[in-house]
């Protein structure tokens, strides 16, 4: 095996379990991969607001029927 | 020495935050990018933001954390990402608020301006887009309103960054000082009622206690389930108060209250021109009669879609081919064939496309001639592999990116926001607002923003269904899967316009989306559409530096995850279609029955009825696995084909090929037809979308239910658009067994329709 076979195989190896890596970190900190650069995530006080908001909105419309 | 407490420090270290209030489209985001260098999406419509988003102002003594809020008319939120903006407010406590008015629409937006004075925080008004009220004519007197109101005024434009400066100078200044917080409501007769609450509060040590007590008054929901305790003892306070006008209707009494206070004391400081002729259309006036015509409003749209499509896509620019001698623009011989046209002028989005395919064949042929003693598998992988994948995804960045500026024109101008108005007519008949049509069209940048703006929308049916179809709406990653294959069928049959076949492509999935939301609201998700109100935004003129900052984001995070999740799969994917299933290395010749193949024949057979299945010859799998791929990102689908093309160029033509190329060959060698290519194109677009985009779905449903009940959907319709597709396209007379499908499924839906009608009225008789 010529060298520049074994450097091409670690690189390949290590490229993909990197982006791998840096997909899951992204994935954990709320950021997407989908590259449209908007994806901050939502933090879990957000998330809870608008689940209490869906509840309220929920019951208002329940109200006016 | 003192000892200082940890909290202490804490306080001491945490970097001033100020936050961003107004309404929607008074041009928060846009003060937000130019304080902060940010590139966020704006958009000139209401309800562009729906999450908060933080960026840094370094041009204060010390840093300063700035938080854009979405946009609200109050402090009582209607709808979720009004929660996000209300919460921030009261609970995490910015040292600042820079209250955004818009200063074309003073009285409106100075009624949540009374609001936030209310809270026991520092404020600083930005009276916005005076320089529109100064082109009207018209003059705001800020010195005067800030007398009149008590807090600093600052006349700014955020679209030309004037005055910013000295906004953020006077923010600063105010920032972290004490201000108690005052209610315009002091001179009216709920005066004493109000008061008598806000002091009860402060003895239970509530902060803020005359921005609750009014909120109490005003009975706002979330105020009561926050103080429940109190209820008591508030009932027994407005239960002497009685208006002669109003009732006991506190919340009309106080929105009454701030309005006359408003119009008696802050529009002093706003003088009209009087040589200002009311009666006179205004410029948006006029515009608007044409472009929201009642019968000319669509078919308007219709046409500035497609001249956009013409201009990015086709081959035969202005249809003026035919008046054109064939080498003319062809340049045949030199480096530059076909990049100007063949047969007919190339668009500049088409112009652009070949250019870099161009470039990018350059770069291969650079590579492959340094690596002309390595292995040969070396070479492969890097050069078809690698490179292949790379290329054939990278060459349609500069359309892409001519795209999605042509769009952010047509919202930036402010008619998005009127073909919303023209369409909430269509949709309303099928239970969706007009409302809707704005996170939809978002879809065609990025499934994901438009998923999260869905949260604009009140009725929880209507949110559902527009986060399912939305992937319907083609994005940015779909766009060279249309381009290559519409490309490929122009080069391999040489028929049609690539142009119309991508534009068709983007009808068919907005007719789908329709059609889906119909089946979903006369069956599972019954119910009205919410009333559409949305404010109108003035015609503006785009600006080039924001249009600029939009192409630059998208191209940068375009190419980052070309150089990142791509480029990984396009390993993979070269990896198991280049080594069998007991691991021994495949030539090129021999990639048939490698993993991959093996994988994609298993599934092939599935395929058959949407005319990429078990129909095709020996290379037919590359159709499967492309589609399989396109899961974790769309654009691996075309990556795939160029991985995979590059391998089998070898064998079928002798050589690789980049680009629209790769997808011809592909045609070539696996002998599949039209209407099969459409119905692949088809599938793609509608079956699941990419993994963030199913990530972000699964954040927005209400619950697991009806995420998992999406999934099925999607792939249900991809399976069964591509297969009519098919079907009608190899075989017309399939039309009428379809029609025939179509009619008994509306039938059968008309009678359970019925029939559960007639059930809940006898339920209801017997009941009574």
């Amino acid at each position: 095996m010529q060298a520049i076979e074994i450097v091409v195989i670690i690189c390949s190896i290590l490229f993909v379990i990197g982006v791998a890596v840096w997909a899951f970190i992204r994935k954990k900190q709320g950021k997407s991969t989908c590259g449209c650069g908007e994806c901050n995530g939502n933090c879990e006080k957000c998330k809870q607001a608008i689940k209490q908001a869906r509840e309220q909105i929920k019951k208002d419309n329940e109200k006016q029927l | 020495m003192k000892s200082v407490d940890k909290n202490e420090l804490m306080i001491i270290a945490r970097p001033k935050k100020f936050a961003l209030v107004g309404n929607p489209n008074c041009g928060k985001t846009t003060l937000f990018n130019n304080l902060t260098g940010s590139t966020a999406h704006t958009g000139n419509w209401p309800g562009v933001t729906v999450d908060r988003r933080e960026g840094e102002y370094k041009k204060c003594p010390e840093t300063v954390t700035i938080v854009d809020l979405p946009g609200i008319y109050s402090l009582s939120p209607y709808t979720p990402e009004e929660v996000v903006s209300r919460n921030f407010i009261l609970d995490e406590k910015p040292d600042c608020i820079i209250n955004i008015i818009d200063a074309t629409n003073l009285e409106r937006n100075l009624y949540l301006t009374t609001q936030i004075m209310e809270i026991d925080v520092p404020v600083i008004i930005a009276l916005n887009m005076i320089d529109e009220v100064k082109k009207s004519g018209d003059t705001i007197d800020a010195a005067v309103l800030e007398k009149k109101i008590g807090v600093p005024v600052v006349a700014i434009s955020a679209l030309k960054g004037e005055g910013t400066t000295e906004l953020m100078d006077r923010a600063y200044e105010i920032a972290g000082q004490k201000r108690d917080g005052f209610t315009v409501l002091e001179q009216s007769k709920l005066s004493h009622l109000i008061n008598d609450v806000a002091i009860a509060l402060k003895g239970q040590d509530i902060e803020n206690p005359l921005f609750h007590a009014v909120k109490l008054v005003e009975s706002d929901e979330l105020e009561v389930a926050a103080h429940k305790p109190l209820l008591g003892m508030i009932d027994n306070f407005k239960s002497t108060f009685q208006d002669d006008i109003f009732g006991v209707d506190f919340e009309a009494l106080i929105a009454d209250g701030r309005y006359k206070y408003i119009s008696k004391n802050y529009s002093t400081a706003l003088t009209r021109n009087s040589k200002t002729d009311k009666s006179k259309l205004t410029k948006s006036d006029k515009i608007d009669r044409v472009l929201t015509h009642k019968i000319w409003g669509i078919p308007m749209f219709l046409l500035i879609l497609f001249a956009i499509f013409h201009l990015v896509f086709s081959e035969n620019f202005l249809f003026i081919g035919a008046a054109l001698g064939k080498d003319w623009v062809s340049l045949p011989g030199t480096a530059f064939e076909g990049v100007f046209g063949a047969g007919g002028i190339n668009s500049p989005g088409a112009i652009l496309q070949g250019l870099m395919e161009v470039l990018m064949t350059w770069i291969t042929d650079g590579v492959a001639g340094l690596l002309v003693n390595s292995p040969a598998w070396v070479t492969g992988l890097l050069c078809d592999g690698i490179l292949g994948g790379l290329s054939s995804v990278l060459s349609f960045i500069p359309q892409i990116l001519l795209l999605l500026m042509l769009f952010s024109i047509l919202e930036d101008t402010g008619y998005m926001a009127r073909v919303a108005f023209i369409l909430d007519r269509i949709l309303r008949r099928f239970g969706l607002s007009g409302r809707a049509f704005m996170p939809m069209i978002m879809g065609f940048g990025c499934s994901v923003p438009a998923m999260i703006n869905t949260r604009t929308l009140a009725d929880e049916n209507e949110r559902v269904a527009t986060v399912r179809v939305i992937p319907f709406f083609s994005c940015g990653a779909k766009l060279p899967i249309l381009t290559a294959i519409s490309g490929g069928i122009v080069m391999s049959f040489g028929i049609g316009n690539a142009d119309i076949i991508t534009y068709s492509m983007y009808v068919v999935g907005i007719v789908t989306a329709i059609l889906t939301v119909i089946l979903m609201k006369t069956t599972t998700m019954k119910g009205d559409a919410a009333p559409f109100i949305m404010e109108l935004p003035n015609y503006r003129l785009p600006q080039f530096k924001s249009l600029m900052l939009l192409m630059w984001d998208k191209a940068k995070h375009f190419i980052q995850k070309a150089f990142t999740i791509i480029l990984a799969s396009t390993i993979i994917i070269w990896f198991v279609s280049h080594f069998s299933f007991d691991w021994k290395f495949l030539e090129d010749s021999q990639m048939n029955n490698s993993i991959l193949a093996g994988f994609g024949k298993l599934i092939q057979p599935l395929f058959t009825p949407l005319g990429f299945g078990s129909q095709l010859n020996e290379w037919g799998w590359v159709f499967i696995v492309s589609a399989i791929t396109g899961l974790i990102a769309k654009e691996n689908v075309v990556a795939t084909f160029g991985t995979l093309a590059a391998c089998i160029g070898a064998n079928v033509v002798g050589g690789g090929v980049e680009g629209v190329a790769e997808t011809a060959l592909m045609i070539q060698a696996s002998g599949i037809t039209i209407p099969a290519l459409i119905a692949f194109i088809a599938f793609n677009m509608t079956t699941i979308p990419c993994m963030a985009a199913v990530a972000t779905a699964k954040a927005e449903m209400p619950n697991k239910k009806k995420f998992k009940w999406t999934l099925v959907f999607w792939i249900c319709t991809s399976y069964i658009v591509g297969t009519i597709i098919y079907l009608v396209g190899s075989w017309w007379w399939t039309i009428f067994i379809v029609l025939a499908v179509m009619a008994l499924v509306v039938a059968g839906i008309i009678i359970y329709n019925t029939k559960a009608k007639i059930f809940k009225f006898k339920n209801k008789k017997s009941k009574k």
